[in-house]
């Protein structure tokens, strides 16, 4: 569905400490992807990569003003478009309708 | 039952109590029975559910800073205008579509328990991810109050809830709160007499048009759901996770135990943990 942007993406578990994204897609299906979009990580959302745990294996992620630490193997299967990211995740009230 | 006041306890919780001296208050309730209205507290782990459910209460469940903590669902019982109240305190849940053990508990008593009211408690600090469970609840019930706790808190981080557009934009009673400190309790009490008397209706959020087709199915397995389960509430609920293959909903619609969390689970004591008990 979006070919065209897809060029842009990488995965959420390539993104460097303090990097941004934008969620386009995840890959996951069944109760990981429900669960997932449960705790916020839908797409359209900013998420900023916070804490890597010291084996680098969960690391936690802000994640519209809450954190949560996802698996290695999870963050392999969100797909999101690098960004600036300046608001992301920080406790300030999330981004209002950022755009 | 370990509920009972602890004699070296002291009474200076009593004295602090938001609900002390109010003539609302008959006894501290665990006598459940007779009751007029049921209500269900559901919300995101670490909301402050059960701070909620002992100020309503006036009993002391015991309240940690800690996702899980409630592993069972606790009750009592209250008075709000000579009604008496039975108040169900469910573990934290972020969603009714998910598979742990302790989400499956509030999800069956909010979805097949018949609650009058049901009080979803959300974060003040963390609205966003909080709504989700909200709006699932506004999906299947119009009988609902959205507690927003921790506003203090949020206040410290610099974070303004507009408490009046969201009840707006929600068509639910939405009350702002700081249940440690007793604040929006009355506005609380007031919302889940409303809602419980009829005099407050929420408006429902149906799920989004799902076209013709699904809509077919969906009737059917409906159908069959009510024929095998008579009388079940939330069918229609109970249908669409079949047909979007929700394993444990699946799993309890073939071997007969959808609901079953119902039963089994009531406990009158706040859930400790299972081991230490001994």
């Amino acid at each position: 569905m979006s070919a065209s942007e897809a060029e842009q993406t990488v995965l959420l578990s390539s993104l460097p400490r303090g990097g941004a994204g934008r969620i386009v897609r995840l890959l996951m299906g069944g109760p990981e992807r429900r669960r997932l979009l449960d705790l916020g990580f839908v797409p359209g959302t900013i998420v900023v990569s916070g804490f890597v745990s010291p084996l680098g294996d969960p690391t936690a992620y802000h994640v519209r003003g809450s954190m949560t630490s996802l698996r290695r193997s999870q963050a392999d299967q969100i797909e999101v478009e690098p960004c600036s990211g300046a608001d992301g995740g920080a406790p300030s009230g999330g981004p209002k309708d950022a755009a | 039952m370990r509920l009972r006041r602890g004699s070296g306890d002291g009474d200076s919780g009593c004295q602090s109590c938001p609900m002390a001296g109010s003539a609302a208050v008959h006894r501290p309730g665990l006598s459940i029975e007779g009751c007029d209205y049921v209500v269900a507290l559901a919300g995101n782990p670490n909301t402050g559910k059960s701070t909620v459910f002992n100020a309503l209460t006036g009993l002391r469940q015991h309240v940690g800073n800690w996702p899980g903590k409630t592993v069972v669902r606790a009750e009592g019982a209250f008075r709000i205008d000579g009604k008496k109240f039975r108040i169900v305190d469910l573990p934290g849940a972020y969603s009714l579509l998910s598979n742990s053990s302790d989400e499956e508990v509030a999800r069956d008593f909010i979805l097949f328990g018949r609650p009058d009211v049901t009080v979803v408690v959300v974060d003040a600090t963390t609205m966003e991810r909080n709504l989700n469970l909200a709006l699932q609840v506004l999906e299947i019930t119009d009988r609902a109050v959205v507690a927003v706790n921790l506003m203090d808190e949020a206040e410290r981080k610099g974070i303004r809830v507009d408490t009046r557009a969201l009840g707006r934009d929600l068509g639910a009673p939405v009350v702002p709160m700081a249940a440690r400190s007793g604040l929006g309790l009355p506005e609380l009490r007031a919302a889940i007499l409303g809602v419980a008397s009829g005099t407050i209706q929420c408006r429902i959020h149906p799920a989004p048009d799902l076209g013709a087709e699904v809509e077919a199915s969906l009737a059917r397995l409906t159908e069959a759901v009510l024929a095998e389960y008579p009388g079940l509430p939330n069918a229609r609920w109970v249908a669409l996770r079949l047909l979007e293959g929700d394993p444990s909903v699946v799993r309890e619609a073939r071997n007969g135990t959808l609901g079953d969390g119902l039963h089994g689970h009531v406990v009158d004591e706040p859930a400790a943990a299972p081991t230490g008990a001994s």
